[in-house]
């Protein structure tokens, strides 16, 4: 018999609750702490308990309906794109410094476009370039933010 | 109160403020109508504007920002049958087949109509509430807004929803742990790092309220292949009808709106509660009372049916600002992210917002009534145009909710390590909302842990570590018990429902 899905998100966070507990317990303290009323250990180790006790109520108590068919409507949604935009956002986040802004941003939403089926090159190319372009002057110009951009320094545009 | 309210009037009405407003007004109805993204996401996308502005134009943005996306909610209600939020599920039960017999003008119009009413009774409420209780609350110690926090996060998880409670519970813990990241503010000792220097001033709020709302709910969109935007072509080329509403349905709907609009507030106030508990009770009640005839239109395009939601969470909107500015506490999710950008500012809302800064308390209250005004008058006629965006194919416009979310994270800190922390927490919140969890609960705590842990420690302090502070004082025994009769309701409940299954089972067999 398959483990009810409610089930095995409470035994998740039982799992969690233990860990942030014995994590609670690896605080420092400053010397005789120990006999104080409040220390930084007091406040993280209620909450383990609590999630404890929480999760444990979760595991225990009675559901409903059989989990399986939602299982297979979740199977059935579009892990792939999400899977391909998560893994873009990663690689955003490791290049906006390399690239700089501008590039990075307009490849990130050229590569987003194209992810989710736009083709349209007109299209692809008026939202990403422009769009960043003016939203990147909407803030080094009107408001004052600067941007470290190697791409731009490159060919000419910022100094 | 008259000299405070001359200076929030004065602060209100500055340009910069009035054009919050608009702004505010016109992107959280933009952002309401995208079914999927509700106000958390859309006051989250705003915050990172909110940092260049002063605290007073800041909230007053996302107070528009509020407001708006609950109207635009509305809209994608009454024209596509996809609430872009909970609170506006129950104006589609009767806006959607209003639109459907070719009067989506109308319904609009009424919700628009409703939506002011509601708001600006309300605000009324608030102008009269909000300082008697910061002046009640100006009384409360440590042990009492310890207590409070704990009933507010109860009552949200309460309210969860059937059979939600436990997980709702879970993630308000998840919420507090993640609070606890970060160096301990009374010791300086810090946790939770692993060793990383980038954990060591915490998880940022924004941060957090973008990946689990914005960024999760754009890729919910996606994952669920949602195309709302084919919908809103095929609503917009049927046309919208006639704006105005004849005498016999502005008869019929005045008193509706005054039930609900008090209804509305009063749940609002309550912690937890908040809009769509509102509109749902709003609606009940308007079809329990209704006269006979009138009792069979609701479903089919009652307009009372319309209006009483409608009213209601505009109502309850307001009335949620109640605990957020007198006591410091938000009553929801939506709150939870206003407060954790107002402590951004440096500001502590609490009773002493009341006297230390009335330019904040009073023109938020005031904008309050220039964002009802701005949605009805501007907001109303450009509704088609408005709508017409949603028409932006779902390819680009996904894109471009990430780039903000992202953008609006990294160009504070400037640290990539939070990109990779965004797109952590939107995995986890993802499959989190799959497994059912809300996410409501998780941020309001993760907003609220930080002054939970201090209040606890001096409240310990001050008993000398014992827990007695729960109950020694009155206030706080009351709220202590309080709190004990909201997580017994869920218990309550479920037994009643496991006897009534059994006796009908018996009779069954």
């Amino acid at each position: 018999m398959p483990l009810h899905r409610d089930r095995v998100w409470a035994l998740i966070f039982l799992a969690l609750s233990v860990a942030y507990g014995v994590e609670a317990q690896q605080i420092e303290l400053y010397f005789g702490g120990e006999d104080e009323a409040f220390t930084a250990r007091t406040f993280p180790t209620a909450l383990a308990w609590t999630g404890g006790i929480t999760a444990f109520l979760l595991l225990i108590s009675p559901v409903d309906a059989d989990p399986r068919p939602r299982l297979r409507e979740i199977l059935g949604y579009d892990w792939l794109r999400v899977g391909a935009l998560l893994a873009l956002m990663i690689a955003y986040g490791l290049a906006i410094q390399r690239l700089g802004f501008f590039l990075s941003t307009s490849l990130f939403l050229l590569a987003g476009y194209l992810i989710l089926g736009e083709r349209r090159v007109w299209m692809l190319l008026l939202a990403s370039f422009p769009v960043v372009a003016v939203f990147q002057f909407l803030l080094q110009g009107l408001l004052g933010i600067y941007l470290n951009d190697p791409f731009l320094t490159l060919i000419g545009i910022t100094g | 109160m008259t000299e405070g309210l001359w200076i929030g009037l004065t602060t209100a009405l500055q340009p910069l403020n009035l054009l919050m407003v608009v702004i505010g007004c016109f992107a959280g109805t933009f952002i309401g109508m995208l079914p999927g993204l509700g106000p958390i996401s859309a006051i989250a996308l705003m915050i990172p504007i909110t940092y260049g502005l002063d605290p007073a134009a800041g909230l007053i943005l996302m107070a528009g920002v509020y407001y708006g996306a609950i109207f635009g909610g509305s809209t994608s209600s009454i024209l596509i049958n996809a609430p872009g939020v909970a609170g506006t599920v129950a104006t589609a039960f009767d806006g959607y087949p209003m639109a459907r017999k070719g009067f989506a003008g109308k319904a609009l119009a009424i919700a628009a109509y409703a939506s002011f009413s509601g708001g600006t009774i309300a605000a009324v409420f608030l102008l009269l509430a909000a300082p008697a209780l910061a002046t009640v609350a100006l009384s409360f110690q440590s042990p009492d807004y310890f207590a409070l926090m704990v009933l507010g996060l109860t009552a949200v998880s309460a309210f969860a929803g059937r059979g939600q409670f436990l997980k709702a519970l879970l993630m308000t813990v998840l919420g507090l742990m993640l609070a606890t990241v970060g160096q301990d503010v009374s010791s300086d000792v810090s946790r939770f790092t692993f060793g990383s220097i980038d954990l060591l001033d915490g998880i940022s709020f924004l941060l957090l309220a973008m990946a689990t709302f914005a960024l999760s709910e754009a890729l919910m969109l996606v994952l669920r292949r949602e195309k709302p935007s084919g919908e809103t072509e095929k609503a917009l080329r049927g046309g919208m009808g006639t704006l105005a509403l004849d005498r016999r349905e502005v008869r019929e709907i005045a008193p509706v709106i005054g039930r609900s609009s008090l209804l509305g507030f009063i749940i609002g106030v309550l912690p937890g509660a908040g809009a769509t508990i509102a509109s749902f009770l709003a609606y009940g009640m308007e079809r329990h009372i209704a006269p006979a005839g009138k009792k069979e239109e609701f479903g089919r395009g009652s307009v009372r049916g319309l209006a009483a939601p409608e009213t209601a969470n505009n109502a309850a909107c307001s009335g949620s600002f109640v605990p957020l500015l007198t006591l410091g506490i938000p009553g929801s999710g939506t709150t939870a992210v206003m407060l954790g950008a107002l402590i951004s500012f440096g500001i502590q809302p609490g009773p002493r917002l009341f006297v230390e800064r009335p330019d904040v308390f009073w023109s938020v209250i005031l904008s309050m009534y220039i964002g009802n005004i701005i949605l009805l008058v501007l907001n109303l006629p450009l509704i088609p145009y408005i709508a017409r965006l949603l028409a932006l194919p779902r390819q680009i416009l996904i894109p471009l909710i990430l780039f903000f979310s992202l953008t609006g994270v990294y160009l504070i800190s400037f640290n990539t390590f939070d990109i990779q922390l965004m797109v952590l927490f939107a995995t986890v919140a993802v499959v989190l909302r799959l497994a059912g969890f809300p996410m409501a609960p998780m941020i309001l705590a993760f907003v609220l842990g930080r002054l939970m842990e201090e209040n606890l420690r001096r409240s310990l302090l001050l008993w000398d570590g014992s827990l007695a502070f729960l109950w020694e004082r009155p206030i706080t025994l009351g709220i202590s018990l309080l709190t004990l009769l909201v997580l017994l309701t869920p218990v309550l409940q479920f037994v009643r429902e496991r006897r009534n299954r059994i006796v009908t089972a018996g009779e069954g067999g």
